[in-house]
């Protein structure tokens, strides 16, 4: 016996080991709500966590824009060109804008369903570790948000919300390794599904977009944007700028590399939106 | 007193970690600081705490923002396990000895995430994901120990710390 309780640990850590792995295999896949527990410790750490958060942002902020102001004086004067160059484009917009709605009218033509924006949530943290790449927010299931709703900013799309707690839910981003989004090049109009990249993490916050066809002339610049395929999110979200192209002669398709439009690296304030107009 | 310290410890470490510790990213890799808690632990104090605050850390990762619980549980605690075993076995100086030894911890915890990805049917080519993820992340986390390992050395030096934990019948 003495012998027996000398083991007793090593006993505990296969048993251990043993029930993890079941743990793991039972809850690994989709899942739409939280566990008890997981809501509960949730709710507990998520105003913590994005307290912290805020500091760590403003603490980081602060050193950037140290660098920034050397080249305020640089910058007013291109953007000032910028300005004037933008507001005849904005002229020539609004008018391609009126002739658009008369056109359409003309034609009656079925509007799309509008987004519907449900909540504008905060980040409250980002997943520890370096293999995956999702976010937490401040809002759940509280304030109407679902599993599958799209999160954008306005600078193009975050990703989507996976799993909801009553006051705060989980978001994979686009640049997840586990994440896929089907998409079309604005330009040429060719569809393609835009894969997360961080797992290669040199060129972290890089997206592949696959499966576009070989005969396609996608160029370095074209704009990529959510095509509406899959329900997910709705169509024409901007997700990014095409950065490169590649085709190898043995794949029967086009690989280009996308620079998602939002920086993952400093995230504050989200939309929430979802497909359906409720 | 001491499970109040160690909970404690653990809280602080997931709010810095997924807090602060992405402003600290170099080429897009962040030091593990929850393999160095439990590293110091197993050092300090054997493989039964090494093994309970893997456990513990390891399921407060999952839950809040885990894919799967228990993966990381499952790592972290054999790996505390593991690096207790050595407890009172070997010498353990203040820098070089925990150094190395939290950077085989980081590999070997590599080495289960790329089994685990594997499984999940997520793609990665092995010398990609040990080039830019594994090696670096297992160095970045080695430079951050001597100073945890000091402070945890410090903390175990009070009389509260030093009670053992039981196994036995009552």
């Amino acid at each position: 016996m003495p012998q027996f309780f000398k083991r007793l640990p090593l006993v505990i850590v296969i048993l251990l080991v043993v029930l993890l792995i079941a743990l793991v295999i039972v809850t690994s896949g989709q899942r739409d709500k939280l566990t008890t527990i997981e809501g509960v410790v949730g709710e507990v750490i998520t105003p913590v966590q994005g307290f912290m958060y805020r500091i760590a942002t403003s603490v980081s902020e602060f050193f950037q824009s140290i660098g920034e102001r050397r080249q305020l004086a640089e910058q007013y004067k291109i953007l000032k060109d910028r300005v004037t160059q933008l507001e005849q484009q904005q002229l020539e917009m609004d008018e391609t804008v009126r002739e658009n709605e008369r056109l359409k009218a003309l034609l009656n033509f079925k509007e799309e369903r509008d987004q519907f924006t449900v909540a504008g949530v905060r980040i409250t943290g980002k997943d520890p570790g370096n293999w995956f790449n999702t976010l937490t927010i401040d809002k759940g299931s509280k304030d109407g948000i679902t599993v599958n709703m799209a999160v954008v900013t306005d600078k193009g799309l975050i990703g989507r919300i996976t799993e909801v707690g009553k006051n705060w839910s989980k978001v994979r981003t686009i640049v997840d390794g586990q994440s896929s989004v089907s998409a079309i090049i604005e330009r040429t109009r060719d569809n393609g599904m835009v894969k997360g990249n961080n797992t290669l993490t040199f060129e972290d916050g890089l997206c592949r977009m696959i499966n576009l066809p070989l005969d396609s002339d996608v160029v370095v610049g074209d704009r990529v944007i959510t095509s509406g395929l899959g329900e997910i999110f709705p169509k024409g979200i901007y997700i990014g700028e095409v950065v490169e192209v590649s085709s190898e002669q043995r794949d029967m398709f086009k690989t280009a590399t996308v620079k998602p439009g939002a920086d993952f690296q400093r995230l504050e304030e989200v939309l929430v939106i979802s497909t359906v107009n409720e | 007193m001491k499970i109040w310290v160690i909970i404690a410890i653990l809280l602080a470490n997931i709010i810095l970690q997924s807090a602060l510790l992405p402003f600290l990213q170099i080429v897009g890799i962040q030091p593990d600081t929850l393999l160095i808690l439990v590293t110091c632990f197993a050092l300090l104090a054997g493989s039964n705490t090494g093994m309970l605050v893997g456990l513990f850390g390891g399921l407060l990762q999952d839950i809040l923002y885990g894919n799967s619980i228990g993966m990381s549980a499952l790592q972290y605690m054999v790996i505390g396990y593991l690096i207790g075993l050595l407890y009172e076995k070997i010498f353990v100086d203040k820098i070089v000895v925990p150094l190395f030894i939290v950077f085989c911890g980081s590999l070997l915890r590599g080495m289960m995430m790329m089994l685990y990805l594997y499984f999940c049917r997520v793609k990665i080519p092995s010398h990609y994901g040990f080039a830019l993820v594994i090696l670096p992340e297992a160095l970045y986390t080695a430079v951050f120990m001597p100073l945890a390992f000091y402070l945890m050395s410090l903390l175990y030096q009070q009389r509260f710390m030093s009670k053992r934990w039981h196994f036995r019948r009552i």
